[in-house]
Order: structure tokens, then C-alpha cells, then sequence
């Protein structure tokens, strides 16, 4: 052993030893953070410990799901804060000599129904954070803003972020930074949602009564979260009560919906229980002629939420959710020679269990199952039409929470998905005696397992890294068969996989990296550079997300997606937090991104459907500007984007790089709630403008076997009319005690009626016959823009006891 | 799927109330392309029809499409695998949509052979080259009453049904045509039904039932009729008193893609939801549209007779 190793072990020694040492002379602060109205525990308190003499903060962190904290900080007298948003702030002076645990109840400031003054300012989190690209909505912030039809909507809120854009109108997909809307990952209580829409996305399935917490995570992603390559939403819902029965409800024109939620054991077992409907379709029924498209057709969707969870001391906690949606549209033509139903499910349901193992060991493990699947029947005169596709995740998920030095948090897990798709079954009925039902699509089956190691860690007051990587071995699996298609698409040779069989595999390793550089107490700089990988691929046959959308695991043809993102944003608050701001600026490189083949040929899909698809590249870059007032009676927020994003296919556009059909030069969101009387009387204002999509447009056409032909303009080189519209509400509550609450709310969605383009569509009109018999022949051909939502006034009556 | 996709579209519009506006879309500046329909079927002369490409919002009239779009001043050769060459006259001709086309005054198209055209517009030349495969007979081909009966109680309407069975040993891409013949009217085109292309990939070497209904009319290039008949005319089933004469062709692959893509576009090129494809060619050329098309047919003629 020469000198030099010797004198690195030594320097090793000494350096562990300093740790262990110092480690030795400080105690930890742990617990959990309730809300002291209903028990539930809350996610994101920030718990500050100040120096008593010298009125510095020494250490803070915020609580994590199940509202658990832990600082360790050397022995000494400290003043504990524990602050949050809308909640009364608590402050505690401490005498720490030995770790202990410190549980605190913390009384939202509303429920006093007196004149409330807030102590501490809104902590600068935003600012002394490293993650880059989270963001939090409160459930009320977002039953604050104005609502469609009245109901509060937590896609449509997300929308409102800078870097987050909506589909359009009418649907609730969403596109974060350039990525497609199959690159968001919707959670709800950790088990995936596989498509977020109701009523062909015009609402999110989230009950917005039944919802805690809504967290957005488009950039910098932590290691723990993997699977989609732009955004993570993760909803938690509500737990129940822990104290006392409570009942809410609403009736509104479209919707009702009914909460309840109550103590089984009062402090340690609550339950939940939420339900939706709309009843349009009830309604309308007496109204409707004999020769309505509707008339007699099933045209519902509803929902129903439930949770259960059990303190089983201060160590375990158990908690058992459920998620149940489903969606029925039919219609027929007034000859009744044209029929179509389509019915699509939502179901999620996920246990959980907390375990605090000590101060500085943390354990979450979660069991959970996620359903999707769409069915259509359609007859069109002869032809009989059935279409049946799905997806199913059955998945196990463990992590450890570790706080082994102050200062580091180290979060490591194992998380495994098994994946069954079913691509779409077609079944074809054309006449009498002859049914022709296309040969058995195949499941696809895959498994997906991830290991990770996440870390926080603040080596100087100036500096704060999260570093993490995350390795994912993804395989698909047998039974099944693979075709071999010759250069003329028929099958030249297949091969034959057993269950179980590995037939592509897999080995994925994604680097994430975020620090923050805190320039003063109020301004910081913020990077990060992540790779992701998504091994589940959504690809849209239309120009928009629709539920008959089919989710494919990656195979040998298709490839994992892989995005590169970088960002770089300076964060900085103002007025003692008052304000806070932030500019970030991004760019994003993605490979293996899919597409459909143009000239789809539906033969195709009874082999093997992923030989549909052809593959490209893209690239996307922006600016998102932020800035919004946190209290007051005036609060609100300004969120602008510019953005750019391109694709490039060899097989698509003669290979040429083409924008997006989401691609938005500008998004601005401007949303203000004004309150009147405090907690009485509210008014709140949103404006939303948006550049308009792409879209490919038709620029001439010809004839051709007696028909006419379109010639099309090169990919998406055509942009439609801008989006705008201002929304307002009202918010009144008409009596609020401890006991009972009740209030009205009206809503003006689309104030000046804008009629925003939902799609653009072309009529020709004739005169006489294309015939050179008829000498009176002329045509011409117009283009027009079909819009969906005019003015649309609300009101709901919303009550709770 | 398009068809899904078409149909939800409809009952998001009806559902929502939507408002419809003209607007005024601002399009590039348009340059138009010659449009080449060519086609060669065994036993009779290739016919071709070249025409211009029109701007999609252009305000057309008879005159227009007389001076602008069909085009005269071109020349056309044919020449066939074995060499036989035979340059087209410019003539009239009744398959011709406008009665005028290209045709080969001798030459006539033979199976399993293939065929190159040529053709020098300005000074321009495009190529193509197609092939007529071998004909097929039907297993059978009848008159079915059956399922209009029991769906809609009507023995006044009825569908054409066939049984073919398939070569196990070629990939074979089907094409069906009919024409009806009444006292009311008569079809002076080949309407295609609906596919109006479709291979063997799911019945290769099988039995094949086949429905053959009059589907893929369209109002362009129709006969001038009065309002009563117009009605009559746009069925896609067939009645008594009908001569229903059905072509069946085999074609090649090149072709069957050119009528995949080119019908996909006719049928569902007005959903605005759906991603616009190209439609394939087997043209060699610049700025160029169309196809050059080899047809192995056989007709079958079927007559439902009026009952007095």
C-alpha cells in the first residue's frame, strides 16, 4: 500500500469519524402535522427551527405524505414554527437535550369565524427549495377559481401553470413543456389514472371534494418518480374525518355531488365516501323530438371516490382507497340506421402502509391496481362495428425515507408495475348470417421494475442539491407471437413466444440532478438536468386525445421514449413573501417519439399493432414567467409562456421538421380573487390566452374515379385562431359556523363570448351536378370554424354539516 | 377508427350545442399540379386522363374545368414488358369522366403483363409503370334479400352477395365495382364499393363471403337527373328492375395502395380530427397526382326482375 492510499484512508477515517461525532451531539425533532379540524394529516407543513438568541433559522424542512417531519439539530433551546398556508401558525419555544417526538394540530384560520391575524408571512420556500419544476394547488385555491358549468376542476386548474397547456377546448389532456399528453403521469393515491377525462375530457374524474392535495411536477424530476417522460400529477385524496360526521354537497345544473366522511374510531380510524352524477341526460329526455339523436340514449358519467385508513399507534398507519369512474354516450341517427354507444371505465384502487420506523427512518410501502378500458358499438346501416381495448397495472412499491447526517435526506425504493394492454379487439358484423370477427389481438404484457436512490442534501446554507438516479428494467413479455411482414406488409415468418418468455428487455439508467444557488434570503438560482426514460407509449389516431387512444408497452419496435430536459430559472419573493416570482427558462431533446404511419392500414392491427407506428424526434424550448400575490385581499397570479416545439420523422412530412399540433408561441393565464367581505363575499377573475394549434390544411384538391381528391399542406404548417376567454365568479357564503356551512356559487364562464375555434371544417357547396352533361355546374368550397362553449352562465349551491 | 373517431366528434358537437361560423383561412400561394388517371384493363385500350389540380377555395364552373383543368396538349406513350409500344390519341371515350381521354387506338391490355406509360407535358416527362394480374372467377354471386328483410321489413331492397375463394399462393388485393341499370337511370362510371381496395391478409388461401353494395357513389360526375330519380340514385342497395352489373378486378400492389390512400381520403378527408395522409403514387415525376392502374377484371351481370 503506498503512501498516498494510506494517507486517503486516514483523511476517510478522520472525515467519518467528524460526522459520527457530531452526529452524537445533536437530537432530532420528529412527528406528524394535523389538521386540527378533521384530523387529516398534512402534506407540505413547513416546520422552521430558529436560534432563540440570535433569531436565525438553523434548519427546516416540510412534511412529507403522511405529514411526517424530522430535523436534527444540535442540543440546544430552539423556537419551532410550524407554518401553512391558510392555517393558523404556531410557534414553540423549545428546550431540545434529547431526540423527541413534537405532534402538532393546526387550526385552519378560516373556521375561527373571527377576524384572524396571520403572524408569520408565507415561508420563502419557493425560494430555498431545489426542486426546480413542483408545483402545489390548494384544493381551495382552485375551488376559488371560476368553473365550467360550475364545477371545480382540477386538470383545467393545473392548465393554468406556466408550462402547462391545455388541448384545447373541451378536453382536458394537457401538454407539459413540448411533451405529449401521454407523458404526464396521472396519480391518485399513488395508482395510476389512465385517462383523466370524463364526457370526452370536458371534466377531470378528480371530485374536487375528495381531493387533499395536487402536486405537479414538470422539471427536475426526483428519482422516486419515474415511468413518463414530462410531468408527474400526483392527487392524494382526503382521508376522513378523525373527529366528527361531516356531509357535503352540492347541486348545480349539470352535477350534483354528495361527500361524507366521518370517524369509525374517533383519533383512529376515519373513512370517506364521495359521489358524482351528472343528470343532463334525465333532464333533456321530455324535451327531445322522436327524431333527436339523443332521444332514448344513455348520456351519463359518475363517479365515486372512497378512503379508509386506521392509526394503528404512533408507528403504523394503514390507509385503503378506491376510485370508481365511468362514462356512457349514445346516440343514433333520426332513421335510427346509425347507432353508436361508447362507454369507457376508470377504476384505481391502492393500500398503504406507513410505518415510522424511528426519527430518522421513515417506511411507505403501497400496493396498487389501475384499470382503464373503452368499448364502442357502432352500426352504421348493414355494417355492425365493436371495439373493445384496455389497459390493467398491477403494482407494489416500497420506500425508505433515511435521515442519517442533518442536512441529507436520502429516499431509496423499489417500485414494480406488471402491465397487461389490450390494444383493441375489433369484431365486424355486415348483414345477415355473416359475422366476421378479426382474428384475437393479442395482450401485451410487460413488466416494469425500478430501483432508486434520491438525495437532498444542503452541503452550505447557500447551496441545496438534489442528486438521484433511478434504474428501470423493463421487459416485455410472452405469450405472444411475432409477425414478420415482408417490404409488401404480409407476413413473411412469425415467431412464437411462451408465457412468461422475455422477448425484449430493457436496462435503463436516468441521472436527475437539481441544485439551488441562494443568492440572499429572498432571490435564488435554480438548475437541473434529468434524463427519463417511458416505456408506455399513448398514440393519437386523431389530431386530438380521445378515450379510444390505445396505451402500448414498449417492444422491440417500439422504443422507449427518452427525454433530456435542462432548466435554468432565477426564483425571487418580495414584501416578506408576499410576492413571489420566478422566470425559468427550458429545453428539452426527445428521442424515439411515435407517431401513426400516414395511410393507416387497419389489416395491420389484427397482427401486431405495433407495426402501426413510425418514429421521430423533437425538440422543445421555452420561457415560463410567473408572478403571484399570496395574501391580501387581493391574490391571484400572472403565468406566461413562450414556447417552441418542433418534431422530425423520416417517414412523415417528406422527412422535414414540423411544429407540434400543441406547439403554443404564447399561454397566459391571469387569475384574481378579490374578497370583499372576508370570508363571506368573494369575486374572482381568469383570463386565459393561447396561440393557436397547428393543424395540416387542405390548400387544393382534384378529381379522380369520379370522386375528389384533398391535396394537403406540408404537417401542421397551418395555425388556427388564437384562445381567449375571461371567466367570473362569485363566491357567497351564506352562513358558516363550526357545525354547518353553506353557500352559493355563480359562475360566468366565456364573459364576451368568444367563440373559440374547437376544429375547423370545410363544406362545399354545388350547383347542379359535376357532370359535363350539366352545363349549370358550379362548386366552391368554404372553410368554418365550429366553436363549443358560448357564454355559459352557473350556480351551484354547495353546503356542508 | 377514423369512423370512431368521425362519430364521437359528431356527438361532442351535438352534445355541446356548437356554434358554427365562416371564417376566411389564409392560404399560401397555390401552384397547380398535373393529375394523371390512367388506367389499363385486360382486353381493352389504356385510358388516360390528365388534368390540372385546382386551389382548394377556388369559386369552379364548367368553363373553368374546360380551360383550366383538363388538359389536351400533352403526349403519351404505352409500351408493354414484351416491348409492344403504342402512342395515345387524344379521343372521345365513354369511361372517360369527361368523355374525352387519352386512349390507345390498337393496344390492349393483357394479363399478367406489365405496362410503362409515358408521359411529356411541357416539356416535362413522367413515368409510371403497372401491371394487370390474372383474373379470378367467383365461387357464386346472388341476389340476397334476406337481411334487408329482416332488419328493415323490406322486400323491395336487397344486397349482392359473392363467395371467392382465395389464391393461398399469391398476395392478392381486391377491387369491386358495379354498375346499376334501370329504367331509371343508368351508371355510365364503375362505382367502387366500400373498401374500395382490400388485400387477403386476413382470409389468405379461405372461402371469402363478400358483400357488394352500390357505396362509394359520389355526387360528382353523376348523370343530370331529375329530383325524383336523384333520390332513387343515391341508394346503396338495389331494387327490383335492376341489371346489376359487377366488375371484380385483381390489381397490384402499388395500385391497391394509390386506391387505400386516395379512398381514405374521399371518405374521411372531411373529418377535421383526423391526421390528413398523403395519398401514394407509382408516378415518377415532379409536382405530379394520380396513378397509372392495371385492372385484371371479370364482370358478373345479375338482374332482379320487376314483378308485374
Amino acid at each position: 500500500m503506498n503512501r498516498d492510499i494510506r494517507h486517503r484512508i486516514f483523511l476517510f477515517i478522520l472525515f467519518a469519524l467528524s460526522i459520527l461525532t457530531s452526529w452524537a451531539q445533536k437530537v432530532t425533532l420528529s412527528g406528524t402535522v394535523k389538521d386540527d379540524s378533521n384530523g387529516e394529516t398534512l402534506l407540505g407543513v413547513y416546520v422552521l427551527l430558529s436560534d432563540t438568541a440570535r433569531h436565525q433559522v438553523v434548519d427546516g424542512c416540510v412534511t412529507n405524505q403522511a405529514g411526517f417531519y424530522s430535523i436534527t439539530v444540535p442540543a440546544g433551546v430552539y423556537e419551532v414554527k410550524i407554518s401553512y398556508l391558510s392555517y393558523e401558525e404556531q410557534v414553540h419555544v423549545m428546550e431540545l437535550r434529547k431526540s423527541q417526538r413534537f405532534d402538532v394540530d393546526l387550526a385552519p384560520d378560516a373556521i375561527l369565524g373571527e377576524e384572524v391575524v396571520i403572524k408569520g408571512e408565507r415561508t420563502n420556500q419557493n425560494v430555498q427549495g431545489a426542486d426546480v419544476g413542483r408545483m402545489e394547488m390548494k384544493i381551495e385555491t382552485i375551488k376559488a377559481l371560476p368553473a365550467l358549468m360550475g364545477e371545480a376542476d382540477i386538470i383545467r386548474s393545473i392548465q393554468l401553470l406556466p408550462g402547462v397547456q391545455s388541448g384545447g377546448e373541451g378536453n382536458s389532456g394537457y401538454y407539459v413543456r413540448g411533451g405529449g399528453t401521454d407523458q404526464n403521469l396521472i396519480m391518485l393515491d399513488e395508482a395510476t389514472i389512465y385517462n383523466g377525462g370524463h364526457l370526452f375530457g370536458f371534466f377531470s374524474i378528480f371530485n374536487a371534494d375528495a381531493v387533499k392535495n395536487i402536486e405537479l411536477t414538470k422539471s427536475g424530476m426526483p428519482a422516486y418518480y419515474g415511468g413518463r417522460a414530462a410531468s408527474i400529477l400526483s392527487v392524494t385524496q382526503k382521508e376522513g374525518n378523525m373527529k366528527r360526521y361531516e356531509v357535503d354537497g352540492g347541486i348545480g345544473l349539470i352535477f350534483s355531488h354528495l361527500t361524507v366522511q366521518g370517524p369509525f374510531k374517533k383519533e383512529k380510524a376515519s373513512f370517506l365516501i364521495s359521489a358524482r352524477r351528472t343528470y343532463v341526460d334525465w333532464i333533456i329526455q321530455p324535451f327531445l323530438k322522436p327524431t333527436s339523436p339523443l332521444k332514448g340514449m344513455d348520456f351519463y358519467f359518475y363517479d365515486l371516490n372512497a378512503k379508509f385508513n386506521v392509526i394503528i399507534n404512533n408507528k403504523h398507519r394503514l390507509y385503503f382507497g378506491a376510485y370508481y369512474g365511468s362514462d356512457v354516450y349514445g346516440f343514433q341517427s333520426g332513421s335510427q340506421q346509425t347507432k353508436a354507444i361508447f362507454n369507457w371505465r376508470n377504476a384505481a384502487a391502492s393500500a398503504r402502509w406507513n410505518y415510522i420506523i424511528s426519527d430518522k427512518l421513515f417506511l411507505n410501502t403501497s400496493a396498487t391496481f389501475s384499470y382503464y378500458d373503452f368499448g364502442t358499438q357502432m352500426q352504421l346501416d348493414v355494417y355492425k362495428f365493436k371495439l373493445t381495448s384496455g389497459i390493467r397495472d398491477y403494482s407494489l412499491k416500497s420506500e425508505l425515507t433515511i435521515l442519517p447526517i442533518p442536512k441529507l435526506t436520502i429516499k431509496t425504493g423499489a417500485h414494480n408495475i406488471f402491465h397487461v394492454c389490450h390494444s383493441g379487439q375489433y369484431a365486424v358484423q355486415a348483414g345477415t348470417g355473416f359475422d366476421f370477427s378479426l382474428p384475437q389481438v393479442q395482450p401485451y404484457l410487460a413488466n416494469e421494475m425500478s430501483l432508486y436512490v434520491h438525495t437532498e442534501y444542503d452541503p452550505t446554507p447557500w447551496l441545496k442539491l438534489n442528486m438521484g438516479v433511478r434504474y428501470t428494467n423493463f421487459t416485455h413479455l410472452g405469450g405472444f407471437t411475432r409477425y414478420i411482414l415482408d417490404e409488401l406488409g404480409y407476413v413473411a415468418d412469425s415467431i412464437v413466444y411462451r408465457p412468461g418468455q422475455t422477448i425484449k428487455q430493457y436496462n435503463k439508467v436516468e441521472p436527475r440532478f437539481s441544485a439551488r444557488f441562494l443568492l440572499d434570503s429572498m432571490t435564488s438560482i435554480k438548475a437541473s438536468a434529468t434524463l427519463n426514460y417511458q416505456f408506455l407509449h399513448q398514440i393519437s389516431i386523431a389530431s386530438i386525445s380521445l378515450p379510444t387512444d390505445v396505451w402500448m408497452p414498449s417492444t422491440d419496435i417500439l422504443k422507449p421514449q427518452t427525454v433530456w430536459q435542462f432548466s435554468l430559472g432565477v426564483f425571487r419573493n418580495f414584501h416578506k413573501n408576499m410576492f413571489e416570482a420566478y422566470i425559468d427558462l427550458y429545453y428539452k431533446q426527445m428521442y424515439n417519439l411515435a407517431e401513426y404511419r400516414d395511410g393507416l392500414d387497419l389489416s395491420f392491427v389484427t397482427i401486431n399493432p405495433d407495426q402501426l407506428y413510425v418514429f421521430g424526434k423533437g425538440w422543445a424550448c421555452g420561457a415560463e414567467f410567473f408572478i403571484r400575490k399570496n395574501h391580501g385581499r387581493l391574490t391571484g397570479f400572472i403565468g406566461y409562456t413562450l414556447g417552441y416545439t418542433r418534431r422530425q420523422f423520416d417517414d412523415l412530412n417528406n422527412g422535414k421538421p414540423f411544429w407540434a399540433k400543441y406547439d403554443r408561441r404564447h399561454d397566459v393565464s391571469i387569475s384574481l380573487t378579490y374578497e370583499i367581505i372576508r370570508n363571506k363575499l368573494s369575486v374572482s377573475a381568469l383570463w386565459v390566452y393561447q396561440t393557436g394549434n397547428t393543424m395540416t390544411i387542405p390548400v387544393g384538391y382534384y378529381f379522380y374515379m369520379g370522386s375528389y381528391i384533398t391535396e394537403y399542406s406540408g404537417r401542421n404548417e397551418f395555425r388556427i385562431k388564437p384562445y381567449h376567454r375571461l371567466d367570473l365568479s362569485v363566491d357567497w357564503t351564506i352562513k358558516k359556523t363550526r357545525k354547518w356551512e353553506t353557500g352559493l356559487n355563480f359562475s360566468v364562464y366565456n364573459v364576451y363570448n368568444r367563440k373559440n375555434p374547437f376544429f375547423i371544417f370545410f363544406e362545399t357547396s354545388t350547383d347542379a351536378n359535376f357532370s359535363p352533361e350539366d352545363p349549370n355546374f358550379s362548386m366552391q368550397t368554404q372553410a368554418f370554424q365550429m366553436s363549443l362553449f358560448p357564454i355559459i352562465p352557473s350556480i351551484t349551491w354547495n353546503f356542508k354539516f | 377508427m377514423q369512423r370512431i373517431t368521425y362519430y364521437i366528434i359528431c356527438l361532442l358537437t351535438i352534445v355541446c350545442l356548437g356554434c358554427q361560423t365562416e371564417i376566411e383561412v389564409d392560404l399560401p400561394d397555390y401552384t397547380s399540379k398535373l393529375v394523371i388517371e390512367g388506367t389499363i384493363e385486360n382486353g381493352k385500350p389504356a385510358m388516360v386522363v390528365l388534368s390540372k389540380s385546382i386551389p382548394f377555395f377556388a369559386e369552379i364552373d364548367m368553363e373553368y374545368i374546360m380551360q383550366n383543368v383538363i388538359v389536351r396538349d400533352a403526349e403519351l406513350w404505352v409500351t408493354a414488358d414484351d416491348g409492344e409500344t403504342e402512342q395515345l390519341n387524344f379521343q372521345f371515350h365513354g369511361e372517360s369522366p369527361y368523355y374525352m381521354a387519352f386512349v390507345s387506338p390498337t393496344m390492349r391490355g393483357r394479363e399478367n403483363m406489365g405496362y410503362t406509360l409515358r408521359v411529356i407535358y411541357h416539356d416535362t416527362t413522367y413515368t409510371a409503370h403497372t401491371t394487370i394480374p390474372s383474373t379470378f372467377d367467383l365461387d357464386s354471386i346472388w341476389i340476397d334479400t334476406a337481411y334487408m328483410a329482416s332488419e328493415f321489413n323490406s322486400d323491395t331492397n336487397a344486397t349482392v352477395r359473392c363467395l371467392l375463394t382465395d389464391n393461398p399462393a399469391e398476395n392478392n388485393y381486391y377491387s369491386f365495382s358495379v354498375k346499376v341499370r334501370n329504367e331509371k337511370f343508368s351508371d355510365r362510371l364503375w362505382i367502387y364499393t366500400l373498401p374500395i381496395a382490400f388485400d387477403d391478409q386476413t382470409f389468405n388461401g379461405q372461402t371469402f363471403n363478400f358483400e357488394i353494395l352500390r357505396a362509394g357513389i359520389s355526387s360528382f360526375l353523376m348523370p343530370a337527373l331529375d329530383d325524383e330519380v336523384r333520390q332513387d340514385y343515391f341508394r346503396i342497395s338495389y331494387r327490383p328492375g335492376d341489371t346489376i352489373l359487377v366488375r371484380h378486378s385483381l390489381i397490384d400492389h402499388d395500385t391497391y395502395r394509390f386506391m387505400v390512400t386516395g379512398g381514405n381520403d374521399a371518405v374521411f378527408g372531411s373529418n377535421p380530427f383526423t391526421n390528413p395522409a398523403p395519398v401514394s403514387s407509382n408516378l415518377v415525376g415532379e409536382n405530379v397526382l394520380g396513378n397509372w392502374s392495371g385492372f385484371a377484371s371479370k364482370v358478373d351481370t345479375l338482374v332482379w326482375e320487376k314483378e308485374e
